[in-house]
């Protein structure tokens, strides 16, 4: 494989692991933040303790995904072929 | 000391004796046997010795090839699985860029009606329709780290060579 290849797959393959990393995280607080509705309550139910936790779950979530859309960012930046139609913002 | 004459060496003997060694009997095709020459001059040894090297080098060149091209034929497959991976992985990524995208704007709406509910408990709280990122979203478009990227590690030492 000539070392231009190498190097492009390289590059690839570390952008797609990071991002692994960061979306595994990021579905893990997806999941917390979910919880308390998948356990069944409506939302007209929740005490204002529940509220606050939502709240605090949910703003972790989205720096997760800021962190994400980032990484996505840097991942195009470097492997132009990534870019498309849904390609997020400000990534060109 | 008389030479070893092996098994049958008797009967060799015999046969010398009687001057029958080198006939076949009916209905036998001869033997031949070419008794190795001894060489006596420099140019027969090189000779034979340039025999020797060129059967070896052959015998090693037909092995490299065959080598080279079962190695070529390996390295064209991995090369067709490293591109569909790689296929497959833009398709992933646009996806999941499209979803994360998404769930940050919904996510942002959501917690801003959520700040307004938390200071003001008249507010409604809108059910969650969890159009942020899920499990069952990642399920759904396959983004397992395991299943859609092997060891680059691996996919290297296969593809370097």
């Amino acid at each position: 494989m000539p070392p231009e290849e190498q190097r492009a797959n390289d590059r690839l393959y570390l952008g797609l692991r990071t991002l692994d990393d960061d979306e595994g995280a990021t579905f893990s607080a997806a999941g917390r933040a979910q919880a308390v509705f998948t356990s069944g309550v409506a939302p007209g139910e929740l005490t204002l303790e529940e509220k606050r936790q939502l709240y605090r779950d949910g703003t972790e979530l989205l720096a997760r995904i800021e962190d994400v859309l980032v990484v996505q960012r840097v991942t195009i930046r470097f492997n132009p072929e990534f870019g498309g139609a849904a390609a997020p913002a400000g990534s060109r | 000391m008389e030479p070893w004459a092996g098994p049958g060496g008797l009967v060799s003997e015999q046969n010398d004796a009687m001057g029958a060694a080198d006939t076949p009997l009916p209905g036998e095709q001869a033997m031949e046997i070419h008794k190795p020459k001894p060489f006596h001059t420099l140019r027969e040894f090189l000779k034979e010795y340039a025999i020797i090297v060129l059967g070896v080098a052959t015998a090693l060149a037909a092995e490299q090839t065959v080598e080279y091209l079962h190695h070529r034929s390996e390295l064209r497959a991995v090369r067709i699985d490293l591109e569909e991976e790689k296929k497959l992985n833009i398709a992933t990524f646009r996806h999941g860029a499209a979803m994360f995208q998404q769930s940050e704007t919904y996510l942002k709406d959501y917690l801003a009606t959520l700040r307004k509910a938390l200071k003001d408990p008249a507010v409604p709280l809108p059910g969650c329709t969890c159009r942020w990122i899920s499990s069952s979203a990642r399920a759904r478009s396959g983004r397992g780290p395991a299943q859609r990227r092997p060891d680059p590690d691996a996919a290297r030492g296969t593809a370097r060579q």
